[in-house]
């Protein structure tokens, strides 16, 4: 379909019409970034300027007042620890479900499975919060880990389905042929052929777990809050401060979008799937 | 004491200095009073779920001194109003004993707080001499303010400050447009409508957000001869003292606030004055710290205050306080009375003072160094209406979150061109229900 | 690992997570919402039957109106969506220097953290001194209320997802339409067709299957969005913005009626479960 366009004749003006159209459409996209992050570099007085200052003297006062007024690097290395656990988990738990859901044809618990996410995050808090305190889990890194299975193992389960369901059954069947047990045809055969895939939904459901909000916010505590629940109480009482929300935007942000940017092609591979065979 | 100030006013980097001239001062003979032990809870972990405010990073910023004095370490955790209430409710429904001390607003919470038995009583701490610092004074604090933090017998928090609303204006602008500060509601309209320079300087703006506009609001309410509830008990606001109040709020605030008044909250109003943006605005008397700093503000020296305006039916003035409160489910109340103490101690409270946030103790008002730089105006206007100011309640019933949110629902509405009855009418409807 | 046991075994671990971290809170939520319940109180919950339910079709015009606020917000938000996710992809369905990069740029404001995109928007929509604004003025058009009036507060947000969510349907789009055969067109070309022909009866039917996944995946979030409106209005100006799951919060944790609050979360879900069984049907009749 692409070879087919670019084989036809373009001229120069629909070149034109066509990298202008694309330039509007990324400024449209992206200007948010640019606006957060150059408003994270001017001082309180020139972000409440009106018509806003385009050029102006950059200050990194307000980098430094996150880092003072909060502990940010412990609250990322919490956001970091939950979302690796649980995707960690996650994985453990989905890969061998989708496996045995695309395999052995278990479409009721693959419904069941997605089906959670259909489920408000809401409605999850209070219960979990009453079950977590009566079992010592709150302000708990292994609370907050399991808390939010309930993003990573459908969405894993979801994704891996459709790649497991793209290995032939063939390699498997020849390699129980051999004497492979079935663990065994799952984990040195299918396994293997869906790295790629494994990648892709792992990055998503890191990139997922480390965005969220609502979880961290009634379920955790001092010790372990993390980032996205940090930057909101940034909005202070009685002082706006402007510049320390723009920082600290920016800051949580940076890491995702370098994230993303690494690893573009795993994340957009694992949206696709999600999305198209989904 | 002696002891105590010296404590306070030596730099923080003296520690050990300071360390030392405890011990000696604690050997002297002058020392004639038992000492307190403020290390009798010592290697206690307490928690404390604080609000985003500028006491709350006082608190922080002097827990190291507190830490040496008791050996009680401290854990903050400070969340803006909303997000701090949202915890709070989870927290105690689910009678959680991981919390020690929390942050309360009696005049909107007290009520339920109290009811659902979410309060220590302080009492029994107060009047133990082992458990009490006989510097702590608990007289010293304003009567009204303290007597606010009372529910049936138990004394539920201990005060953080002391507010009422009082009327901010630029005395500048003021000046140059030959205007005097208004007196009566009618002359604050007329007021705004002279010094109204979109968008450069908005004549008046205040709250419209629909969680914390009943608190402006409420001024207006009983100027007009209204109250939340009715002699009989019932819902008040749907009176027709309470609809021609709500009409004037949103008049004035529709001709004369700035483009984004139906979403302001305290912070936005502040921030608009303090940058310059707003001729007058009606608000907590504490905001006079934020507008003397000049790091923050832009109307240093600018800025005067007059006594919230009179209505036809005269005015009434309201208090308010943030206060500190111990969880009954809290496991560590020594130790969490002993921070308590510390944090709403002379000490502690009078930098703020000096600083310019109103601090409920009575002897903090009489301070020579805060009296030489405080803005005249504001101390003669905060002292007069202390005088007859109430603590009401916002509002004086137990689900006090539901009746703001239908009140600010009906202002936010008669804001955006509705009828101000009819907006009334359905509010009193819930209140009414919510009161049976 | 016996022969007959194995498939269990691989699906049992999910499994267990189902059951002890899943459905526990959905019964949960079922038995609450059968009963009054405030938190605020020591008593234990009463049971009430359906009455939660009743309230809410009868008795309670703030939910009717975060019902309508929940319709208009999501419905026109993915339809915006989609329509633009599409045109996007038919935009860029062609091979041009450097579309890996533009692909992945325009993947950040779907992988960026949602409240630290709603605090830069709240800002860029502040009527005094924010950007958006200035736009409207070298647009020549009037300022605007944004987030603070009444009618424009959830086209402001409906703008906001759309920027957000765009570029996923887009690329969902865009990958559909690269796996597609060019035989077919080919075949048009010759008949005579134009670009606009070979897109409405060629391009937009073979991609309907992955349109409808997103479209799916879209409705099942949208109806969730929590972050971006909890942050920017909170629900306001009044309840304009208070979409069910803003107004099951405030239930649940502003005003501690844990029984009505669950009865609200069984209704959204049932709603979200509704809005995906339409369009599987939708998918089905266009087939």
């Amino acid at each position: 379909m692409r070879a087919f366009h670019s084989a036809r004749r373009v001229g120069v003006a629909r070149q034109v019409t066509f990298y202008a159209s694309l330039v509007l459409v990324l400024a449209f996209f992206l200007f948010p970034f640019f606006w957060m992050i150059i408003n994270s570099f001017k001082t309180n007085e020139r972000i409440q300027e009106y018509p806003p200052a385009w050029a102006f003297a950059p200050t990194t006062g307000n980098f430094q007042d996150v880092f003072r007024q909060t502990p940010f690097l412990r609250h990322a290395g919490n956001s970091l620890i939950v979302a690796l656990g649980s995707v960690g988990l996650g994985l453990a738990l989905g890969l061998p479900a989708a496996y045995g859901i695309a395999r052995y044809r278990f479409h009721r618990v693959g419904v069941a499975i997605l089906a959670c996410r259909m489920i408000p995050g809401v409605s999850f808090l209070l219960p979990w919060f009453i079950v977590f305190r009566s079992l010592g889990l709150l302000d708990t890194y292994t609370g907050l880990v399991i808390a939010h299975l309930i993003i990573t193992v459908p969405l894993i389960t979801w994704i891996m389905l459709s790649f497991f369901e793209e290995v032939p059954v063939e390699l498997e069947e020849a390699a129980r042929i051999d004497g492979c047990s079935p663990w065994g045809a799952f984990f040195r055969v299918a396994l293997p052929l869906v790295r790629s895939g494994v990648a892709a939904a792992a990055i998503l459901a890191l990139i997922f777990c480390w965005n969220h909000f609502l979880l961290p916010l009634i379920l955790a505590g001092p010790r372990t809050k993390t980032l996205p629940v940090v930057v909101y109480s940034f909005m202070a009482f009685d002082e706006l401060n402007l510049g320390g929300v723009y920082a600290s935007a920016t800051l949580i942000t940076m890491p995702v979008l370098a994230m993303t940017l690494l690893v573009q092609r795993h994340f957009v591979r694992g949206l696709l799937i999600g999305g198209v065979k989904g | 004491m002696k002891r105590s100030l010296r404590f306070v006013e030596l730099p923080r980097f003296g520690g050990p200095v300071l360390i030392g001239i405890l011990l000696v001062a604690l050997a002297m003979p002058a020392a004639s009073q038992p000492r307190f032990d403020w290390k009798q809870a010592q290697g206690t972990e307490i928690r404390v779920l604080a609000l985003r405010a500028w006491f709350t990073d006082h608190f922080k910023e002097r827990l190291p001194e507190f830490e040496r004095l008791t050996g009680i370490k401290v854990i903050f955790e400070d969340y803006p109003e909303d997000a701090l209430r949202q915890k709070l409710a989870v927290e105690m429904a689910a009678r959680n004993r991981a919390i020690d001390l929390f942050h309360t607003g009696t005049s909107f919470e007290g009520r339920r707080f109290f009811t659902s038995g979410w309060y220590a009583d302080l009492n029994p701490l107060i009047r133990d001499p082992s458990a009490t610092s006989p510097d702590w004074d608990s007289s010293d604090f304003f009567d009204s303010v303290w007597a606010a933090q009372r529910f049936g017998d138990l004394q539920v928090s201990v005060p953080l400050q002391a507010v009422t609303q009082v009327l901010f204006y630029r005395k500048d602008l003021f000046e140059a447009a030959g205007v005097r500060p208004p007196g009566t509601l009618d002359e604050l309209e007329e007021a705004a409508r002279r010094l109204h320079q979109p968008p450069a300087v908005y004549g008046f703006t205040s709250r419209g957000r629909r969680t914390q506009a009943p608190y402006s609001w409420a001024h207006f309410l009983y100027a007009h001869g209204g109250s939340w509830l009715s002699p009989e008990g019932g819902a008040g606001i749907a009176s027709p003292a309470a609809v021609s109040a709500t009409a004037r709020y949103a008049r004035i605030l529709r001709s004369f606030g700035d483009p984004g008044v139906a979403d302001n909250g305290p912070i936005e109003v502040q921030t608009l004055f303090a940058q310059g943006r707003a001729a007058m605005i009606l608000d907590a008397a504490s905001w006079a710290g934020v507008f003397d700093n000049p790091d923050r503000s832009r109307v240093v020296g600018k800025w005067a205050v007059s006594a919230a305006p009179r209505g036809l039916a005269g005015v009434t003035y309201e208090l308010w306080a943030w206060s500190m409160a111990i969880s009954p489910f809290s496991q560590k109340k020594r130790a969490a009375w002993l921070f308590l103490q510390w944090a709403t101690s002379k000490e502690m409270q009078r930098p703020l003072q000096v600083r310019g946030f109103p601090m409920p103790r009575n002897s903090l008002w009489a301070d020579p160094e805060w009296r030489a730089k405080v803005e005249p105006s504001w101390l003669h206007t905060v002292l007069l209406q202390f005088r007859t100011a109430k603590p009401i309640g916002h509002p004086p019933v137990v689900a006090a979150a539901e009746v703001i949110d239908a009140v600010g629902t009906a202002i936010s509405r008669t804001l955006a061109g509705g009828d101000p009855k009819a907006e009334l009418d359905a509010a009193a409807r819930t209140m009414n229900a919510l009161l049976r | 690992m016996s022969e007959r046991g194995a498939p269990w075994l691989f699906i049992l671990p999910a499994f267990f997570f189902l059951v002890a971290v899943v459905a526990f809170p959905v019964l949960y939520t079922v038995a609450i919402s059968l009963t009054r319940w405030s938190a605020a109180v020591t008593e234990p919950p009463t049971w009430i039957g359906l009455a939660n339910y009743a309230d809410m079709a009868t008795a309670s015009p703030e939910f009717r109106n975060a019902l309508l606020v929940s319709i208009y917000f999501t419905g026109v938000s993915v339809a915006i969506e989609i329509v633009l996710g599409i045109a996007l992809a038919q935009l860029l369905n062609r091979d041009f220097v450097g579309k890996g990069l533009v692909r992945t740029l325009l993947l950040l404001p779907v992988a960026g953290t949602p409240v630290a995109f709603a605090l830069v928007w709240r800002n860029m929509y502040n009527p005094s001194y924010g950007i958006m604004n200035w736009f409207m003025e070298q647009a020549g058009l009037p300022h605007q209320r944004w987030l603070a009036g009444i009618s424009t507060v959830i086209p402001s947000l409906i703008l906001f997802d759309v920027w957000q969510w765009t570029p996923l349907v887009m690329l969902i789009t865009l990958a559909a339409m690269e796996a597609l055969p060019t035989d077919p067109y080919e075949a048009a070309v010759i008949d005579g067709a134009g670009p606009v022909e070979l897109f409405r009866h060629i391009t937009l039917p073979l991609i309907r299957p992955a349109v409808f996944a997103v479209m799916a995946l879209r409705l099942m979030d949208s109806f969730k969005t929590f972050d971006q409106i909890y942050v920017t209005t909170q629900g306001g100006p009044g309840t304009a913005s208070q979409t069910l799951i803003l107004y099951v919060f405030d239930q649940a944790f502003r005003y501690l009626k844990i029984g009505y609050a669950s009865a609200v979360i069984i209704v959204l879900f049932l709603m979200i479960l509704a809005s995906n069984l339409a369009v599987v049907y939708l998918r089905r009749a266009a087939a």
